[in-house]
């Protein structure tokens, strides 16, 4: 089975918007979460869906699961105080009806642009290394400054990707991650920003999906403004 | 939901489009495609720069075969293969015209001029999902596979039989002319579809070689040809005129010509002797759904469905717009008989 886990835990703080989050806007007349469920929905490869999400909006995606006819969400979970910890989430929600070797595709709610191709690049690299992410090369020189003044180094751009979600994992390897991660003292785990940090730190490989540029992810206002403007009217 | 698409802006320019469709009825996956001469016309900018500015943007390709991933309706299932039909019918009471072709039997939608038809006045089939009805999919059974690609080529044949009304006549001496990919596929449903004898004229020794069901002839020396009670003309451009003159020369008295190919100039043709014989001019060109499933009909025959595969020159994976230009670029420069099947991946 593959299941393709929603995550809507965020709080936008960076759109400015003060009543929701950047993932329940709406583009054209759509929230940005239903257009990125529906992207997994209609994919032959997704046998079913959980969403994590904030458990005040929890009602209203129900409403919306409705309106637009979304038939794959089988668990709605809570969103946790952090991104690991809802993942964490998700990973319980989903334990009793998974085996260790179904794949799970965890993705960001604010990716709505994700292709079929990403998706299923994604399960079969999976099936080929047992973890995968989606990357795009660095097409700009990445510059490393640690105090924010000053230019530290200029890292090799041939081997720098951009990280993007999807991030999947088998179950079995994703939820050991998070057990191994949760087994240390709080003090002692390591900062981490995604899965893909989480199982790596655990030793295991990871292999790469290629990701695009449209699969970007709404984060500022401007980013609001490139989605946008990407979308044309169709007939 | 966003699915993206390919779409020509300008002769040989292609861009990525995200557009946001509405899945009411049947949604689709585009999952095998072929090149037609008429995308490649509006690849190269081969038509008046006016009429192209009208119809650009527009997705390419009509000749396309998909997976259903969602039925509202509950008539398919997801996971069925089907042919994608490319004539959308008008939205139209009946009264814009003098005489409303749609019921007409012999015409349908085909000739309707309010009708649409993909990748000529309506977007074609290079994107990720399209929303449709079900009376413009075919399904197709297990037994035929990426051949089904050909199916929109087989009903142009299967729509110049029924136009001739062919497929019930008894007596039956067909010449074909033209050695083009149309011209083997009409010869090929002429002969396994209406079980006729069939003789094909042709320029290129190399493509007449392939054609081993029916008599063959080279273009300047048909002498020894047979007379025929039905001739049809599948070249098209500027060698349209010799070959319809050629045909007139070859028909019974009362016989028929039917027109295919897509002529370039006006046609000087010997109308003395089309009234002399008594002989049917008769136009078809694309097709609707009964010639469609007549189509997957003759999938089904072992023989027609061995020679169609022939024409599978290979299968490319186009999964980034740089080879969707260059699956352009190759079919515009073709000779083969046959095509190259595109399985697009966005």
């Amino acid at each position: 089975m593959n299941i393709a886990v929603i995550l809507a835990g965020g709080t936008g703080s960076r759109m400015g918007i003060v009543d929701m989050p950047k993932q329940f806007i709406e583009i054209y007349s759509k929230p940005v979460i239903v257009h990125t469920i529906e992207s997994f929905e209609i994919n032959d490869n997704i046998d079913a869906i959980c969403v994590v999400c904030i458990k005040e909006w929890q009602n209203n995606l129900k409403i919306w699961l409705k309106e637009y006819d979304i038939r794959k969400v089988r668990w709605i979970a809570d969103a946790g105080d952090s991104r690991q910890r809802s993942s964490l989430n998700a990973l319980d929600a989903i334990k009793d009806d998974c085996t260790d070797e179904d794949i799970v595709i965890i993705h960001d709610a604010a990716r709505p642009l994700v292709s079929q191709r990403i998706i299923n690049e994604n399960i079969e690299k999976v099936k080929q290394y047992g973890a995968c992410d989606t990357v795009v090369p660095a097409h700009d020189t990445v510059i490393r400054s640690i105090d924010g003044e000053y230019l530290e180094s200029i890292p090799a751009r041939k081997e720098l990707y951009m990280g993007q979600t999807p991030q999947s994992f088998t179950y079995g390897i994703i939820r050991k991650s998070y057990d191994d991660y949760y087994a240390l003292p709080e003090d002692k785990r390591p900062v981490m920003t995604d899965d893909c940090g989480l199982v790596l730190n655990s030793g295991i490989k990871i292999g790469m999906a290629m990701g695009d540029k449209i699969n970007m992810k709404l984060t500022t206002m401007e980013d609001l403004l490139l989605i946008k403007s990407l979308i044309r009217t169709t007939r | 939901m966003f699915v993206r698409s390919y779409k020509i802006t300008e002769p040989k320019r292609f861009e990525i489009f995200v557009e946001d469709i509405y899945s009411e009825d049947i949604l689709v996956r585009p999952e095998n495609l072929a090149i037609c001469k008429a995308d490649i016309r509006y690849y190269l900018g081969n038509r008046d720069i006016n009429v192209l500015k009208r119809k650009f943007p527009m997705s390419l390709i009509h000749e396309g075969t998909g997976v259903v991933v969602r039925d509202n309706s509950g008539k398919m299932k997801p996971g069925q293969k089907v042919v994608m039909l490319p004539c959308i019918k008008a939205e139209c009471d009946g009264t814009k015209c003098l005489t409303c072709v749609r019921d007409d039997e012999n015409l349908l939608d085909n000739y309707c001029p309010e009708s649409r038809f993909r990748s000529s006045n309506y977007d074609g089939f290079s994107k990720e999902m399209i929303n449709t009805q079900s009376e413009y999919l075919v399904e197709i059974p297990d037994s035929i596979g990426e051949e089904a690609v050909f199916s929109e080529l087989i009903s142009v044949g299967c729509c110049a039989m029924r136009r001739a009304g062919l497929w019930d006549k008894k007596e039956k001496k067909i010449a074909v002319w033209g050695d083009g990919i149309m011209g083997y596929i009409i010869s090929l449903v002429a002969k396994y579809g209406v079980g006729a004898d069939v003789s094909v004229v042709g320029i290129s020794p190399e493509k007449l070689a392939k054609i081993d069901f029916a008599d063959t002839y080279f273009v300047n020396d048909i002498d020894s040809m047979p007379n025929i009670t039905v001739a049809i003309e599948a070249v098209g451009g500027n060698a349209s005129a010799s070959a319809v003159n050629q045909a007139i020369d070859k028909l019974c008295s009362g016989g028929k010509i039917v027109l295919c190919g897509v002529s370039n100039d006006n046609a000087p043709i010997n109308t003395r002797m089309v009234l002399e014989h008594g002989l049917t001019l008769m136009g078809t060109t694309r097709s609707v759904r009964c010639d469609f499933e007549k189509a997957i009909e003759l999938l089904q025959i072992p023989e027609f469905r061995e020679r169609i595969l022939r024409l599978v020159d290979g299968i490319d994976v186009v999964d980034n717009i740089n080879k969707y230009y260059k699956a352009f670029d190759e079919a515009s420069k073709s000779q083969s008989l046959g095509k190259r099947i595109i399985k697009l991946v966005f």
